[in-house]
């Protein structure tokens, strides 16, 4: 026990590692970006003068069926190969903060992939048309899309090689500053609830209206694939709704937690808790982001937002975590009860812990 | 937040639910805009009927300790910050007290009777009025 609590304390991130770790994905996930975006800008507004005034900017089933004048593919690589990046660098960069790990570097890399595949698909998609008398006679795009989705594995493998690899820091067990006395006959109750904060839950809704007018154009304009989309607007909109807030209680029954549609829900009865405490933990070095997730060393969790939580230890099973504020004091309650339940009928002498 | 009921007390079940919100907030562990918790959730852990905790939240409300708004559910009203200066005080008066020989009942029996005795003086504000 006391073992693994000092591991817990001594896996922080070296600061060495961490600043590498951060330089390297300032490069591929903003540098980067910008540098191929820029390079592809200049190619393009050289090509101008050779492309004619209005050019094929969409492509459906039987060939190209939108058109725009050529200055569209400036915007749409500075929206898709610049704007998108650094929207991910930011807040990757905002929510990772010291907990460095396997997430951000994949955020890094996907940053990097993605302003490749917006230089390669607009001077693509431009290329082909180059010295066209009719746009409607642009070829199929279906050649540039694949290479553009090849440069967007290939810059985002190299982004995601270039980056160090830092494993993601343990949780470090918060001291017990409460020490919860249940008197003989007395009801003792922890209720709180966990909400995923306004900046990620705006984010989050934003993300899903992104979905939904890219599902409302896929299946407007007839491109295959729009109710795939559809599918997972409907499944992340319901996931939402499902994860945003959870009720947390412990009664001397055991822990329970339920989110406000009623589902999902976790009831953990006392006999099957071996142990409680409160952690602190970093949603995206040690879960890879928030909601009901587990993490690569297989605890599941109720994951908010950075910081506290309760780590409940299951007999045979993986522990249970829920970040909420007042951790300690629910982590407390519940290890009373965990204590009180094996040692049955024992008067309280216990001088350990005197009163405060 | 953490409630304490004891089913076998002659203290009414309603009263020790305020009680331990008020204690909750003379520790400053609820200060004011904090919601408690609703209280279908706490009836349902305490295992207590929720007109007994709703009575408890009105009690609350009454000393002006929490607001309760509909669909808001109760929060920490900011009148209740005051509460939480005078904890250390209270502390210190229990502890001298009991150092003295003087139960915290006795205690609170004489801080009542001394409030009735300068009622007119304390604005003990009973407005039943909304605000605005």
């Amino acid at each position: 026990m006391t073992a693994r609590d000092t591991t817990h304390d001594l896996t922080r991130t070296p600061a060495p590692l961490l600043r590498r770790a951060r330089l390297t994905f300032f490069v591929v996930a903003v540098i980067a970006p910008i540098v191929i975006t820029a390079v592809a800008v200049v190619v393009l507004l050289t090509w101008l003068p050779t492309l004619p005034p209005q050019v094929a900017t969409h492509w459906g089933v039987s060939g190209a069926d939108g058109f725009g004048p050529p200055s569209t593919y400036v915007w749409l690589l500075i929206g898709i190969g610049l704007g998108l990046p650094a929207l991910m660098a930011i807040v990757t960069l905002a929510s990772v903060g010291a907990h460095w790990g396997g997430a951000a570097r994949l955020m890094g890399a996907l940053a990097a992939g993605m302003s490749a595949f917006a230089a390669v698909m607009s001077l693509g998609s431009l290329a082909v048309q180059r010295d066209l008398a009719d746009p409607a006679e642009a070829p199929g795009i279906g050649g540039v899309m694949a290479i553009a989705f090849g440069a967007l594995l290939l810059v985002g493998a190299a982004a995601w090689a270039v980056q160090p690899r830092v494993r993601s820091e343990q949780g470090r067990t918060l001291e017990p500053r409460y020490a919860v006395h249940v008197e003989k006959g007395e009801r003792v109750v922890w209720v709180a609830t966990t909400t995923m904060p306004r900046g990620a839950l705006a984010f989050l809704i934003l993300v899903l209206l992104g979905l939904v007018a890219l599902a409302a154009y896929m299946l407007g304009t007839g491109v295959e694939g729009g109710w795939i989309v559809a599918l997972v607007v409907v499944v992340v909109g319901f996931a939402l709704a499902a994860t945003a807030s959870f009720r947390v209680t412990v009664t001397p029954e055991g822990f329970s937690a339920r989110a406000l549609l009623g589902w999902p829900r976790i009831r953990i009865p006392l006999a099957e808790i071996e142990s409680a405490r409160a952690v602190e933990i970093s949603p995206f070095g040690e879960f890879g982001g928030w909601g009901w997730r587990i993490a690569v060393d297989g605890r599941t969790g109720i994951v908010m937002r950075r910081g506290s939580a309760i780590e409940v230890s299951r007999r045979g099973r993986r522990p249970f975590i829920v970040t909420i504020d007042g951790a300690e004091e629910a982590a407390a309650l519940l290890q009373a009860y965990v204590e009180r339940s094996r040692t049955p009928r024992t008067p309280s002498t216990d001088s350990g812990k005197a009163t405060s | 937040m953490l409630i304490r009921v004891d089913p076998d007390s002659p203290r009414a079940l309603y009263d020790q639910v305020a009680a331990s919100v008020r204690s909750d907030i003379l520790a400053g562990v609820l200060a004011p805009g904090d919601r408690l918790p609703a209280a279908r959730d706490v009836a349902e852990a305490l295992d207590i009927n929720q007109h007994t905790v709703l009575h408890a939240y009105q009690r609350l409300r009454d000393e002006g300790l929490v607001d309760l708004r509909r669909g808001r559910g109760a929060v920490i009203s900011a009148s209740a910050a005051p509460l939480a200066e005078l904890a250390h005080d209270i502390d210190e008066l229990v502890r001298r007290a009991a150092a003295l020989g003087v139960s915290a009942d006795t205690l609170a029996g004489i801080v009542h009777a001394h409030r009735d005795a300068r009622t007119g003086m304390n604005a003990i504000e009973n407005s039943e009025e909304d605000s605005p």
